[in-house]
Order: C-alpha cells, then structure tokens, then sequence
C-alpha cells in the first residue's frame, strides 16, 4: 500500500464502493468484470470518477485495486458448479443474447482482461480454465434445452493461449 | 611545499570518503534488490491456502461428469491436467529460487550451523524429486490421483518458504534463536 495514503481514507472509500457500485451488480463475475473495466489497459491504474471525486484519488485506486483481488479470489476458489451458477446469472443480468455472448467468450475469451495485475500464476490459470470450462457447460446445457440452439464443438477455440 | 602536501592528502581523504560512501549505497542497493526477489519469490512459491486441493479435488470432476457429455469430461481434463502441470513448474522455479536467495544469503553469514544448512538441503532436494514425481504422475494418471502428493509437496514448499523468511530475519537480528524443525 502506498505509503503517503491515510489507510481510513482507503478504508472509507472502500465501503464506499461496495455499497454504491458493487450491491448493485447482482453477481461476482459481474463485479469482477466491473471492476477489470475500472483498469486502464495500457497503465494498468485504477480509475473511478465518482469515487476519486468523493475521496481522494490514489485511495480511490488502492480501494478499487483491494476489491478486484478480492472478488477475483473469491471466484477463482468457487466450485464449478458455483461458477456455472454465476455464469448463467450475469448472461441473465446481461440482456444480450446469450449464444452470441457465449460464442464470443468462446472465441476471444475476454474475461483473461479480468485477472488482477498481482494474481499468482497459478491461480490466474486456475481461473481462466474454470472459466473456459463454465462456459462450455453452459452451452452445453442451452444444447440440450433447445435442439435448434446452432451446434459447435464444446472445445474453445481459443486464440491465444 | 607544506601547503601542497596537506592539499593532496586532503584530497586522498576526500576520494576515499566519496569511495566508501558510493560503496556503501551499492551494497544497500544490492540488499535491498535481493530482498525484493526474496519477496519475489515467496510469493510465487506458495499457492493461496486451498487452492492446490482445489485444482485436484474430485468434486468438479463429479459435476461435470453428470453432464454425461464426453466432449466435457475430455475437456475437463486437459484444463485440469494444464492447471497441475503449471502449479509444479512454479512451485519448483519458486523453491530454486528461494534456494538460490538462500545460498546467497549464507555465503554473507557468518555463523552458519551446518545442522540448519543440510537440514534446508535435504528439503530442497525432497521438494525438487517431488515435483519430478508429481510431474510424472499427473502426465500418466492425472491430478485427481496426485491428490495426496500434492498436498504433500505444497505443504512442504510453504515449509521451505517459512524457514528461509525465518532465517532471513534471524540474519537481521543475530540476538534471537532460530530453532529449526521445531514446527
């Protein structure tokens, strides 16, 4: 943690945040990908507007920074089956359409954006192949609930691994 | 001649004192620099608590298999075997490295208890054999058969973590007693 901060500001803005944004969001994937979404690409800082205009900046980032680890453990160390769970509420959440959003998870994995920059290898691989697995269950089961649902191989077809 | 004499020997003292001053940043520097590698390394040795039980844990493979897809299960475990394997290599790139930080640190000490030392040893070399083992019977059998194994070698690597950052405070404050085994 940063030195000059005042650990109450990042303690304060901390609470802040969970009771603001992150009870908001109806699941833990969807908090982590929320919180990923804060991160600047290129920096890899943490940036929310209201949040850092509430408190001050650098507390702001470190509060986003210690719920993203949070939030990104607590999903790596859930069940499959509790991950699948989680993975059918944020599609539910989502209001796309969900083969779509399955075949693009599928194909691009967006959800490796989501690891923290501190994860530990091995559980940020842990994660990315849990992920890969829900994600091939679910379409699985959207298989075998509608026949007409478009038949691809349950294998991701990742780009990059 | 007297002026010139005073003016070169106050110039000789003036470079030594840059000299061991510039050296002295140098071996703070260099500490400091081994320490955060030490860190480094700490940090990759170890798994979180719970995760390597949960990477061979028999309860995905259960869920999984009720899908009673054969597509998945083969899925399951290549990503699983994937996970293992990855755990061992940084497991072991973490132990050869908290081992290299280590024999960096005894060739600066000076009261080094040969006892500690082969104990430590032995301990590197049982985790290295393990991995080796563990890598080998992932590839055969699969981790959900390592279970045992794994738990074992995590538990040890997470020892051989906690010995080295015990020692390592031991070398910055000589009047305590480190007790080896003692855990």
């Amino acid at each position: 943690m940063n030195g000059k901060l005042k650990p109450i500001r990042v303690d304060d803005a901390y609470a802040d945040l969970l009771e603001r944004s992150l009870s908001t969001i109806s699941c833990d994937l969807g908090r982590l990908i929320y919180l990923a979404s804060t991160r600047d690409y290129n920096t890899g800082n943490y940036h929310h507007e209201g949040l850092a205009m509430r408190f001050q900046p650098d507390a702001a980032r470190e509060a986003l920074k210690i719920a993203h680890e949070q939030i990104f453990l607590r999903i790596a160390g859930q069940s499959l089956e509790d991950l699948v769970a989680q993975l059918e509420k944020y599609l539910d959440a989502s209001r796309q359409d969900i083969s779509e959003v399955l075949r693009a998870w599928q194909k691009l994995e967006p959800y490796r954006i989501a690891i923290p920059m501190a994860a530990n290898p091995t559980v940020a691989r842990f994660f990315l192949s849990n992920i890969r697995l829900a994600v091939a269950i679910v379409r699985h089961r959207q298989e075998q609930a509608s026949p007409s649902y478009p038949q691809v191989a349950s294998q991701p077809q990742s780009l990059a691994r | 001649m007297l002026i010139l004499s005073m003016s070169i020997v106050i110039g000789i003292l003036l470079m030594a004192m840059l000299f061991f001053l510039t050296a002295r940043d140098w071996v703070e520097k260099r500490k400091r620099t081994e320490e955060a590698k030490l860190t480094e390394a700490d940090e990759t040795a170890g798994c979180p608590e719970g995760f390597v039980e949960r990477i061979v844990s028999r309860d995905d493979w259960e869920f999984v298999h009720k899908t009673g897809s054969p597509g998945l299960e083969n899925l399951f475990r290549k990503e699983r075997k994937d996970v293992a394997l990855t755990w061992v290599r940084e497991t072991a790139s973490g132990i050869r490295e908290i081992m290299k930080q280590h024999s960096a640190y005894a060739r600066q000490s000076a009261d080094l208890d040969a006892g500690t030392e082969a104990k430590i040893m032995f301990l590197y070399g049982e985790l290295r054999v393990l991995c080796g083992a563990l890598t080998l019977l992932i590839h055969i059998a699969g981790p959900m058969h390592a279970r045992g194994l794994a738990g074992y070698a995590s538990k040890l690597s997470q020892r051989m973590g906690e010995t080295q950052r015990a020692l390592q405070a031991v070398a910055k404050r000589p009047e305590e007693v480190y007790e080896m085994g003692s855990r």
